[in-house]
């Protein structure tokens, strides 16, 4: 009988854990577009928007609600350092409701082909710099597999699976909190300079601490050069 | 800001129409066995290979082939055969250390005379000739006299400011024949 009590309180307390963990379901639509300077340095200019559709718990506690959140706008200069590895940096700037950040980021991108996909390597630093709140500072580091469904390798008119699995390290005012992200899109390649990508983002964050949140984001990304 | 959302959102679908003209036509592809001529079927068939085999097209601007790609004892085989089903060559996948070591050094002569810097990224001997040598070849491994052997190297190198990739194909001796440049594709969806 002591030990059923004993389940019968871990349930429980599980049960209002999980029950205390949250979600938010939108929309990403990214976009994309690289210009070639020459054959070693490069700049992207990205736009991201993020629109919330639903918020609520794993409790069963949900909201329906259309909200906006946030759009980006990013200029990254990269330049070619190897075959296919480049070292970039850039500027970000984040508009929310009634906030604006700005985040400078520095990375490195390492690309394997291997005989069947090829897998990148990404190494990142990011410093964000709030009205109120201290600078954030962030580590990652992402693992992305671009796997051809027809042949080896994508060519023009063909669909590809593209995942990826980051870890984020985040810094802010003495507080220490590590996300985690996991993309499985979907893509096709118009041409190599044209692509376009759908799925799912998801991201759960907080994972050091007891109640976790997580985001489930329809993701639309759209890569081209001109 | 909601217009900004719908900016990103509504300029996507706007543009592609402008952009997917530009299509270079150059891919491989995946093949049902049914699509491939019956001699290249037959030809494989015959060689003993035990794995799976998987056919592949090759399309470029400038030629048509299809190949058939297996692994067998653990390493990688490529048979190459024109449309018709003619054989064209075969490719075995090899450690450069495995290479005959005066080849060896011969083939990294080269490279450190024309690159400042270079690293070895596959190693492919190639062999063509009569496709009943090929075969017999396939079967049993012996290299006769008949048989062209030629070693294909793709490295990644850096000459002054230029890093590139090359494929480059050296004569049975380790003397250079030919190279082409790899176009590296475009990484930007690995790296934003």
């Amino acid at each position: 009988m002591k030990h059923y009590l004993i389940i019968f309180g871990l349930l429980v307390t599980s049960f209002q854990l999980f029950s205390q963990n949250t979600y938010r379901i939108g929309n990403l639509p990214t976009l994309n577009i690289r210009m070639s300077l020459n054959d070693y340095y490069r700049i992207n200019f990205q736009t991201q928007s993020r629109l919330s559709m639903m918020t609520g718990d794993f409790g069963g506690i949900s909201n329906s609600d259309f909200e906006f959140l946030l759009s980006d706008y990013s200029l990254i200069a990269s330049r070619r350092i190897g075959v296919s590895s480049s070292l970039a940096g850039g500027y970000l700037i984040r508009f929310r409701v009634n906030e604006i950040n700005h985040r400078f980021i520095q990375q490195l991108t390492m690309v394997n082909s291997l005989p069947a996909f090829r897998i990148a390597h990404r190494i990142s630093t990011d410093q964000t710099f709030h009205q109120t709140d201290p600078m954030e500072f962030r580590l990652r580091y992402r693992l992305t597999a671009d796997i051809p469904l027809s042949g080896h390798s994508v060519d023009p008119g063909e669909f590809y699976l593209k995942i990826s699995n980051e870890f984020l390290n985040k810094f802010q005012g003495g507080s220490y909190e590590l996300e985690m992200r996991f993309v499985p899109l979907l893509g096709y390649a118009f041409t190599d300079d044209n692509k376009f990508e759908w799925g799912m983002d998801y991201r759960v964050n907080s994972l050091v601490h007891q109640y976790q949140r997580s985001k489930f984001w329809f993701a639309v990304k759209w890569f081209i050069e001109i | 800001m909601k217009k900004q959302f719908f900016l990103t959102a509504l300029i996507c679908p706007l543009l592609i129409y402008n952009i997917t003209g530009q299509t270079k036509f150059e891919r491989e592809f995946r093949m049902r066995t049914d699509d491939v001529p019956l001699i290249a079927q037959q030809f494989i068939d015959s060689a003993g290979f035990t794995g799976r085999i998987k056919w592949f097209g090759e399309e470029s601007q400038t030629e048509k082939s299809i190949e058939a790609k297996t692994k067998f004892n653990g390493t990688r085989y490529s048979i190459e055969f024109d449309t018709l089903g003619n054989l064209q060559d075969v490719e075995i996948e090899i450690e450069f250390d495995k290479i005959p070591e005066p080849v060896r050094n011969n083939i990294s002569s080269y490279f450190s005379s024309v690159f400042d810097n270079y690293k070895i990224i596959k190693s492919q001997v190639q062999y063509s000739g009569d496709k009943n040598i090929i075969l017999q070849f396939l079967r049993d491994k012996t290299i006769g006299s008949k048989i062209v052997t030629r070693y294909e190297i793709v490295v990644n190198s850096q000459k002054g400011k230029a890093r590139n990739r090359y494929e480059f194909t050296f004569t049975d001796t380790g003397d250079f024949k030919n190279r082409s440049i790899i176009i590296i594709r475009n990484f930007d969806n690995l790296e934003h």
